[in-house]
């Protein structure tokens, strides 16, 4: 997850590296059968004020990779990032989007419904 | 959820670390002919957690471009109700018989109303403080709402919640507004009235 942003050669990037290892390192060893509950409680919470976690550091990266999938899309319709899509799509997509766009609301401030449209095969 | 549309055909592929949603989304679409595939029991990739989840897919075959574009529609508008679906279950424990969560979460997304108002103000928190408010309440520790209303009027009393929720929101109410509707205390007052033999 974390190997497209880190690609990039910027601020944003390094600003990840450095975490990232030092939370990988301190991971619970894969053989042993026993994880303290502090590793647990590491590893699931979202981070507090000027700590990190394993989860927020997810969260975060998650941001990151939405707004670069953003940032690659050669188009939005609707609301959806669609790639390489032919004109007869369009109707399909819109008619979509258009009832997804609809009832979005009803999730209020929840994340969620990110749409990406591309063709595949041919 | 990965959406592949070939011709007249849409292939639902859909992961989720929960059975229960999955059926909620088959039962959504049980107005199309879905056929779906067994569900895989897959393992994340080794590394972090190794959580397992269910993976399913489904078919459709449209007749024609019009039921095409309507079954993408519906499939459309009804992705936001597997939002959160899980934790409104959860939220919804105290309150209802398992057959009932289920039931009024259905019903919920067939009526476009959905659990995330409910969610939003807090879900099961809402119900409780309405509850603790009143001190005449015959709720006890440990006591479940249908066990006081009967499952029948708990139900009812959670749908009128749903929607109050929803309509409160929509409409920029204030969250306190939303839970001192009038009818909210007037059906309080009438169940906890019921429960007093009055």
């Amino acid at each position: 997850m974390a190997e497209p942003v880190l690609a990039r050669a910027n601020t944003e990037s390094r600003e990840f590296r450095a975490p990232l290892e030092h939370m990988i390192a301190a991971l619970p060893k894969p053989e042993e059968d026993v994880i303290e509950r502090s590793a647990v409680d590491n590893l699931t919470c979202a981070a507090k004020t000027g700590q990190g976690s394993l989860h927020q550091l997810v969260m975060d990266l998650h941001k990151v990779l939405n707004t670069m999938q953003a940032e690659l899309s050669e188009e939005h319709l609707d609301g959806a990032s669609v790639y390489r899509i032919d004109a007869a799509d369009r109707p399909l997509i819109s008619a979509f989007m258009a009832e997804l766009n609809r009832s979005a609301g009803l999730k209020f401030s929840h994340p969620g419904l990110g749409t990406t449209v591309t063709r595949a095969g041919d | 959820m990965v959406i592949h549309v070939k011709g007249m055909r849409v292939q639902i592929t859909h992961m989720d670390i929960h059975p229960e949603r999955i059926q909620f989304l088959r039962d959504m679409l049980k107005g199309y002919e879905v056929s779906w595939g067994k569900e895989l029991n897959r393992q994340a990739d080794a590394g972090l957690s190794g959580v397992s989840f269910q993976l399913v897919q489904g078919q459709f075959a449209a007749k024609d471009s019009t039921e095409l574009l309507n079954y993408l529609k519906f499939l459309g508008s009804g992705l936001v109700f597997l939002i959160d679906w899980n934790r409104a279950r959860k939220e919804l424990r105290g309150f209802l018989k398992g057959k009932d969560r289920l039931a009024l979460l259905a019903r919920a997304a067939e009526q476009e109303i959905g659990q995330g108002g409910f969610l939003e103000l807090e879900g099961a928190n809402l119900i409780n403080r309405a509850i603790e408010q009143r001190r005449d309440s015959a709720m006890h520790f440990g006591d479940r709402l249908c066990d006081i209303l009967g499952d029948e009027g708990a139900v009812e009393f959670l749908r009128f919640v749903f929607r109050a929720a929803m309509e409160g929101l929509r409409d920029h109410q204030s969250p306190g507004l939303t839970q001192d509707r009038g009818r909210a205390w007037a059906v309080l007052a009438n169940w906890t009235s019921k429960a007093n033999g009055d």
